[in-house]
């Protein structure tokens, strides 16, 4: 996993808990907290954090991971105007992510490894999106949608119907967006 | 959430301490980032290096040029890029020869400036490697390029000796394909591998595609320009005859006539009128169908024009000694090559045209030399600056002509001896062909007795010295990377 992921998770902490709280998940997770945003680190590193924080703010890993994204997406949309500023809908938005955005980290970023995701619609008001990734973070995809909505204003109900932790073949999420 | 985990230690040592971790964290992290971006650079500047390479040899690819020469310069300039790019001492091209199903020397030879290696090269130059045989022989039998990291532990690499005298002891051997065959393989040489030397000899094999593209652009702008040449020989050797023949024919066809109208005015029956009547018409028909073909043949004689292109003498005279050498060898006669005076590198003049005419001449030595030698002199007076007169001399031990002949050798299809003739081969035409070509070229063939026995061959004309040219005699050529190719940007 590449070293801006953990600088995010870094900063978030550090700004909702302050310093030291992320000196006692470093610790509790016995990980280096060396991390350089180019560089490249082992998934296991994220995780042992991710069950750390779980641990001290009793919440899910899935919990903390949504948490997460959703707290990173706003400084990402900061660090990246370019890919916000064009659309003014989550669903635009999401819809560039495998052709646009996932390309560009990858520029940015020699060598990461981004999601795939699968989209399709049921009717208007609904986006179903497939999310596939050796990683299986689908909880952080998930915070990383409610961030987006958050950042478009928009409200909607996300809801996942299939997720492979669950033993489906596949995760999908069904996002739908309340009309105004 | 936050004061269940919010623990700021309150004892100021601890804190210190925890203090203390981060500012390493920090520092920690920003010696990674810039290892990262050193690395990234680094591969980077090495990326780029070998882009260059490929642009230049790419360059060289694209570029046209006539003759040997023009192939030799541009496999040079190719190989001393190749050279600067992996950092070797020495590089030095083998070309594949099917007939020995070995590779030989090109002489085509790179070497780092101010180095002393020329033990090595005289070695290298002289060697034939069959497959499997020392480095080069490995590589064409494997197709795959070859590393010997240290020269004095490799038990297959004939040329230590010379190698280890000149502080070689690292090599690399690269094959240049063509399709699935091996057309060449190019060497290079230095006292020691670089620390990346796997690394180079990829990339320098990957390169060696241009290399590839150089040669085969000119072997067949090469075989185009021969078979251009062999068709252009045939018409002309169909005019040549058709000319003759016509022109043979006539004169008894006069003779015919002239009889036939003698005859009209004796007196004859009828029938027998009637007969020389049909016999008149007919020569006549067959004088005017005769005339015609003379004109034919005047006609395209007249059309053929002089080229005026730079070439190499001296390359053109060592080629042709290496024609004749397999021939003269064989009948047991020794052939040489000795120059003397000014010779200019390259002229301006119709390169085939020399060609063809000391081809006569040098055929016309070896064919009639029956033991001994034939020499081929060439000579050169530079007059003026902008021109050179140069004179191949081509001397045999052969029995000479007796004087009185001497004239009538130069007539299409006269050999002087019909007997002569089939044991020796030969139309006849070669000769008077070759006298033919020095004139379009303001030129002079002339044939002497040589006071020491034998004949002396001599072809004379002006050449104009090509723009750049080099006056120099045969041992700087093509030999101790000096020439005015390796000066160059290579």
């Amino acid at each position: 996993m590449k070293g801006v992921i953990f600088n995010l998770l870094e900063e978030i902490v550090e700004a909702e808990f302050g310093a030291d709280t992320w000196d006692a998940l470093l610790e509790a997770a016995e990980a280096s907290g060396v991390y350089t945003s180019i560089g490249s680190y082992d998934d296991g590193e994220m995780m042992g954090l991710v069950a750390a924080a779980s641990a001290q703010l009793n919440l899910t890993q899935d919990e903390v991971l949504r948490w997460f994204g959703s707290k990173a997406l706003p400084r990402l949309a900061e660090r990246f105007d370019q890919f916000f500023a064009p659309h003014t809908t989550s669903r635009d938005l999401l819809l560039t992510l495998n052709n646009v955005i996932h390309p560009e980290v990858v520029k940015l970023y020699p060598g990461a490894y981004t999601p795939t995701f699968h989209f399709s619609s049921e009717d208007h008001d609904t986006l179903m999106m497939e999310y596939s990734s050796n990683r299986q973070l689908c909880s952080l995809a998930e915070g990383f949608v409610q961030g987006t909505l958050a950042f478009y204003k928009e409200e909607a109900d996300i809801e996942h119907p299939q997720c492979v932790h669950r033993g489906d073949a596949s995760c999908t999420f069904r996002i739908k967006f309340k009309s105004d | 959430m936050a004061s269940t985990v919010n623990s700021v230690p309150d004892d100021p040592a601890r804190k210190i301490q925890v203090l203390e971790r981060r500012v390493g964290r920090e520092r920690r992290a920003r010696a990674q980032a810039e290892e990262i971006s050193e690395r990234a650079l680094r591969d980077l500047f090495a990326r780029n290096t070998y882009l260059e390479l490929l642009l230049q040899l790419a360059r060289l690819s694209g570029v046209s040029g006539a003759g040997e020469d023009a192939e030799e310069i541009l496999l040079r300039q190719a190989l001393g890029l190749m050279l600067k790019f992996g950092n070797a001492d020495v590089a030095h091209l083998w070309n594949y020869d099917a007939k020995l199903d070995a590779l030989v020397s090109s002489g085509i030879w790179y070497q780092r400036e101010g180095l002393d290696v020329e033990s090595f090269r005289r070695i290298t130059t002289k060697m034939v490697f069959h497959r499997d045989e020392g480095l080069p022989g490995r590589v064409l039998s494997t197709k795959e390029p070859l590393l010997i990291q240290e020269l004095n532990k490799d038990s297959n690499f004939p040329r230590i000796q010379a190698a280890a005298q000149c502080a070689l002891n690292f090599a690399i051997g690269l094959p240049v394909l063509e399709g699935d065959e091996v057309v060449s393989v190019i060497e290079f040489l230095s006292n020691e591998a670089p620390s990346n030397a796997q690394e180079y000899s990829q990339q320098l094999q990957e390169a060696t595609g241009q290399v590839a593209t150089i040669i085969a652009r000119h072997r067949a702008s090469r075989a185009m320009s021969e078979a251009r040449e062999a068709a252009e020989d045939a018409v002309r050797m169909q005019r040549e005859f058709l000319g003759m023949i016509s022109h043979e024919m006539r004169t008894p066809l006069n003779g015919v006539i002239g009889l036939v109208q003698v005859l009209q005015n004796s007196s004859l029956d009828a029938q027998q009128s009637r007969y020389l009547d049909l016999i008149f018409s007919s020569a006549e028909r067959l004088q005017g169908v005769i005339t015609s073909m003379l004109d034919y043949a005047r006609r395209d004689r007249a059309k053929s024009e002089v080229a005026s292109a730079p070439f190499g003498l001296l390359s053109l005279a060592q080629e042709l000694i290496e024609k004749f050498r397999p021939d003269a060898e064989g009948r047991g006669l020794q052939i040489s090559l000795e120059t003397s005076g000014d010779i200019p590198t390259v002229v301006l003049g119709d390169e085939q045209r020399v060609r063809k005419i000391c081809e006569a001449l040098i055929d016309n030595a070896v064919k009639f030399t029956s033991s001994g030698s034939v020499n081929v002199r060439v000579v050169g007076t530079q007059p003026e600056a902008e021109a050179a007169m140069i004179a191949f001399e081509i001397q045999d031990t052969g029995p000479g002509i007796a004087e009185e002949s001497i004239s009538k050798v130069f007539e299409p299809f006269v050999q002087l001896d019909a007997s002569r003739s089939r044991s020796h081969g030969g139309t006849g035409l070669g000769l008077a062909l070759a006298r033919k070509l020095a004139a379009t070229l303001e030129g002079r063939v002339e044939l002497a007795n040589a006071p020491s026995g034998g004949l002396l061959a001599t072809f004379k004309a002006r050449f104009p010295i090509a723009i750049g040219a080099v006056a120099g005699g045969i041992d700087n050529r093509g030999v101790n990377g000096a020439g005015p190719a390796d000066s160059g940007d290579a």
